[in-house]
């Protein structure tokens, strides 16, 4: 799944790309980690949990920054596999670009995520629709973490993704969503008149956490 | 009753809307009546015994770990984390496997094929996503399945081809480059007469690209086995949810190195098999391997997320078809090169070879060409599935007819009645070299016409009052059912036989017992054989026990497959029938001191005028030997084998009437009728039962159905009952059902196979019938399936073309 979405935020742009280098505080922004670990500059270990109603998953990423534009660009992946379920592989390549707008910035997430196995093939729709309540959740969290309010407790995991109430409105100005062409449609790229294919759009980072709930339906299989 | 005279007193045409024929009247639930099926009471009751029921005492649980990877290699594989898990008895590896057996064989291979092993585990590259990689017993499922999560595996990607046609591209990454050079497994043109010739004296020619959707069959039971070793008396019995116990005996005995007399198949019930459960599976191999590893019994049980990659999908490909015509619609000539789809590897059966047997259909056509292409892409293995080959090839060739319809702007019915084989033009050998037994195809094409009004619903035009379209959409076609011999077999290296056989023993409570290596797959064997016996020895239908699928009792087979069981077992059981009904009538009438010739069997005794003997006195006395004619043997058994000569063609015509909208490309099938020839119909409900429940899975992959794959992760993205859609009840559009009883004249009574037909038409049918809808839109469809989606982007398509300049 190919994703894009970007917003605007009421800060500067320096002091947004500062917030981007601090991997931890960026990854509490995503519902349902609960571990971060950094080994080094570019490398780090997040554990991330994602639950629908009584069903929950939990997944161990390493993630590597493999580009860092000062200002404009940072590029990540992200890969990984399940912890209970057995369900598949996750893979996903990140980016974050920063544009000034206004006194603001605009940050533009792009991102490929493909997941392997069982966890690929399972509630496709779900996982957008999950997906859309964790990405207007990191939103939010982005925005509140840069402005400046801190949180003693990481980001309880996201449950029913789909209705999320709209978490403390903070400085986000509008949300713009975009989504390329599903992949491997069998008619090539769907144009935008098309009644089709009209999934809830999704973003990179929130895809990837909302992608993990697919091994939710293996997780309530097994218990 | 000798067959001609059966065939004298056939009915030559039964016809029913709803309900099924009326069945000629017999004695004794023989030929032609629609007795309770004998499998009903058990599997109604709850008390079936699927593989799942043979619970032994302290069976441990297998669960196989899968590539998440549609074409990867094990960089490293750890498992001692996972074998030292709480509950773990044993994990196998690749290596194991390599090191314990050979590989698994393919039963019915491409004519011209490399050999490719295949072992039960890879152990260094996997060629699809799900192929299995790590076995692991534990002393439950969920143990075992935690256990895989400590599994530690690192995988290389290796670049990945998922599109069939793709796959033969120069350039496209070769699945398996120490046996091949490229992904073409084979090759195999076939024909007759001068198409070339006949192609270019032609009026006009029509022709076009045909994609057939890559479905799979969802049989309710999973698969499933359970294997047990008893070391001491070197016994594996396996039970097995397969249609062809005989056939993976051989192959596990050939997989683990032992001997075949070593090893039982039982296949006690089987939730439904349509091919997908033709020979032994890795999984197979697997648990027989733990299982006498550890010395106690081994069970696994498919769910159904692994089953949408674990077992065999169905029909992909790509038809590249032409007809050629003259100015009044004489089909001078047909060819076809077509590309089947095989998936990561070559599984026992394969791809579907019957596209090139049957692609001229019931036309009267002499010159063609056909040719068959075999790709393999990094998707899960092609097997068999219902049909086998036959409604891709039919989509391709009805959707030409119609198109040539409207080019020569003749009705497409009319058009169909001018090139269909007529009843004296049979026997006919297409240019495939398929002969088609018997039959009366325009009069089946011309029931359907009938059944739906066509004439009326011609005039009344396609615009309705809501707007919608009406559309007609005709199709005729055969059958292979049965093979022609194993002589023809040998020519393409498969590894069984024609025949079918069974073992009739007589018992002392008057009954008889029928044994049979043929599994009940919902086929309703159990209740065909015992009307053939009842019908050939006479006694009550009710008498008659059939025994199936178990290795150790039964004579050695074929199985149950291709349309073929009753062909072939008709005439074992009929010669088996007729020496325990002779031997029978011999000691009774000695007994009786009359001569055989007056005596019948009926019922429960044997009868000569007023005088009557139970038959359980009769069979007591020859089963001890006590009170029989000297010059006769003791016991009353028998055991046939029959190869039959011929295939048997059977046919039909269908008709789908189809409201669309031409806005948003919804549509609503309203009527669907078929007129189907199996020759003799020994039990005209189970038929009917037959044609309707294939009709259901032709029109699941005619209008949903479709597995898909991304073409840039190669990822299966519909596998589970959430996203692949299989009709329901409430899908299935109504269907109106004509029989016609054309008797065969290559087989026992007359019979044809039944079972696959209904697979056939749907696709053509519905196909046709919106495009007659959208024919001044000039709307072509050319894949499968049809849905609302695939009509409006095809509407969009030809709006697009007419606005152009």
């Amino acid at each position: 799944v190919k994703v894009q979405q970007s917003f605007s935020i009421d800060q500067p742009r320096d002091r947004v790309w500062e917030f981007l280098l601090n991997i931890p505080d960026v990854a509490r922004c995503v519902p349902g980690v609960e571990e971060v670990e950094v080994i080094d500059d570019e490398h780090s270990r997040v554990r991330l949990t994602q639950a629908v109603g009584p069903m929950s998953a939990t997944f161990d990423l390493k993630m590597r920054i493999t580009e860092r534009v000062e200002h404009e660009r940072l590029q990540f992946t992200a890969s990984g596999k399940a912890v209970k379920g057995a369900a598949g592989t996750v893979r996903t390549i990140n980016t974050v670009s920063l544009d000034d707008d206004g006194d603001g910035t605009r940050v533009a997430l792009d991102a490929d995520m493909a997941m392997g196995g069982v966890l690929g093939s399972i509630g496709q729709k779900v996982i957008a629709k999950q997906a859309t309540g964790v990405t207007t959740e990191f939103a939010a969290a982005l925005e509140r973490a840069l402005n400046g309010e801190t949180r003693a407790e990481p980001t309880p995991p996201s449950t029913d993704g789909a209705e999320v109430p709209s978490p403390a409105p903070g400085g986000v100005r509008r949300s713009r969503h975009q989504i390329a062409a599903p992949t491997g449609g069998r008619d090539g790229p769907a144009a935008s008149r098309e009644p089709w294919h009209q999934d809830p759009r999704v973003t990179g980072l929130a895809g990837l956490s909302a992608g993990l709930v697919v091994a939710l339906t293996i997780a309530l299989r097994r218990r | 009753l000798p067959s001609a005279e059966l065939a004298a007193t056939a009915p030559g045409i039964t016809a029913a809307s709803q309900a099924p024929a009326a069945p000629p009247v017999t004695r004794r639930g023989g030929i032609g009546a629609s007795v309770a099926r004998k499998e009903d009471d058990r599997l109604l009751r709850g008390d079936g015994r699927f593989a799942d029921d043979v619970a032994p005492a302290r069976a441990l649980q297998m669960a196989v770990g899968r590539c998440p990877f549609p074409h990867a290699r094990i960089a490293r594989l750890d498992v001692t984390a996972a074998a030292s898990a709480a509950g773990v008895r044993q994990v196998f590896t690749g290596a194991d496997v390599l090191a314990r057996t050979d590989p698994i064989s393919v039963l019915r291979p491409v004519p011209g094929a490399v050999p490719l092993p295949f072992y039960a585990l890879a152990s260094a590259v996997c060629t699809w996503e799900g192929q299995p990689y790590v076995s692991i017993v534990a002393e439950s499922r969920h143990l075992a399945e935690d256990a895989l999560d400590l599994v530690d595996v690192e995988w290389d990607p290796l670049p990945h081809v998922t599109d069939t046609l793709g796959a033969l591209e120069p350039g496209a990454p070769v699945l398996h480059p120490d046996e091949m050079a490229d992904n073409l497994v084979a090759s195999n043109p076939q024909g007759d007469g001068d198409s070339e010739a006949a192609l270019a004296r032609a009026y006009v020619i029509v022709e076009d690209r045909f994609h057939i959707n890559r479905v799979t069959g969802l049989p309710m039971e999973t698969r499933a086995v359970v294997a047990q070793w008893r070391p001491g008396a070197r016994e594996l019995s396996v039970d097995a949810s397969t249609q062809t116990p005989h056939l993976m005996r051989a192959q596990l005995a050939e997989s683990l190195r032992m001997d075949e007399s070593e090893i039982q198949v039982r296949a006690s019930d089987v939730g439904g098999g349509f091919g997908l459960k033709l020979g032994a599976y890795p999984e197979d191999v697997l648990a027989s391997l733990h299982a006498i590893s550890l010395r106690r019994p081994v069970k696994w049980v498919e769910d159904r997320l692994e089953h949408f990659r674990a077992t065999t999908h169905a029909r992909e490909a790509v038809h590249d078809f032409r007809i050629a015509a003259d100015r009044d619609g004489r089909m001078l000539a047909m060819t076809d090169t077509y590309t089947t789809d095989l998936g990561g590897q070559n599984s026992p059966f394969g791809s579907a070879q019957l596209s090139s047997i049957v692609f001229t259909g019931p036309y009267r056509v002499s010159d063609g060409t056909v040719e068959r292409r075999v790709a393999l892409t990094n998707k899960t293995p092609i097997g068999a599935y219902r049909g086998y080959g036959q409604p891709e090839v039919n989509f391709a060739r009805e959707r030409l007819v119609d198109r040539l319809a409207r080019r020569l702007g003749i009705d497409p019915l009319e058009l169909r009645m001018r090139n269909l084989l007529t009843p004296d033009e049979l026997p006919f050998t297409n240019p495939a070299g398929a002969v088609y037994d018997s039959g009366d195809y325009p009069r089946a094409l011309a029931m359907v016409a009938e059944a739906i009004d066509y004439a009326e619903l011609r005039a009344a035009g396609r615009v309705r009052d809501d707007g919608r379209l009406t559309g007609i959409g005709l199709t005729s076609f055969v059958e292979r059912t049965g093979y022609a011999s194993a002589r023809f077999l040998a020519k393409r290296g498969s590894r069984f036989g024609a025949h079918e056989s069974v073992t009739v023993r007589a018992n002392r409570s008057g009954g008889i017992d029928l044994y049979t290596g043929v599994s009940s797959i919902g086929q309703s064997p159990e209740t065909a054989f015992a009307q053939l016996f009842a019908e050939v020895h006479g006694i009550a239908y009710e008498r008659v026990r059939v025994h199936s699928g178990d290795t150790a009792s039964s004579p050695l087979n074929t199985g149950a497959f291709a349309s073929r069981t009753l062909i072939a077992a008709a005439g074992a059981i009929r010669e088996a029938a007729e020496e325990l009904r002779d031997k029978t009538l011999r000691i009774a009438a000695w007994r009786m001191h009359v001569d055989p010739s007056e005596l019948v069997i009926d019922g429960d005794s044997v009868r000569g005028g007023p005088e009557a003997i139970p038959l359980a006195e009769i069979q007591t006395a020859a089963i001890i030997g006590q009170g029989i004619p000297p010059d006769e043997r003791p016991g009353l058994e028998a055991t046939s084998h029959f190869e039959p000569e011929a295939a048997a063609y059977a046919f039909g015509s269908a008709a789908a009437v189809v409201a669309v909208d031409s806005e948003t490309g919804d549509f609503t099938v309203e009527r669907f009728v078929m007129t189907h020839d199996c020759g003799v119909m020994v039990n005209p409900v189970v038929v009917e039962g037959q044609v309707r429940g294939a009709l259901a899975q032709g029109f699941g992959a005619a209008l949903g159905e479709e597995l898909r794959y991304d073409a840039e992760t190669g990822q299966l993205v519909n596998g589970s009952m959430l996203d692949y859609f299989v009709p329901t009840a409430a899908d299935v559009p109504p269907v109106e059902l004509l029989h016609t009883e054309v008797p065969s004249p290559v087989t026992n009574f007359g019979v044809r196979g039944v079972g696959e037909i209904g697979t056939i038409p749907p696709g053509a049918a519905i196909g046709n019938a919106v495009c007659d809808a959208l024919a001044d839109f000039g709307v072509e469809l050319t894949r499968l399936p049809v849905t609302p989606e695939a009509i409006w982007r095809a509407l969009q398509h030809a709006r697009n073309r007419q606005e152009a300049p």
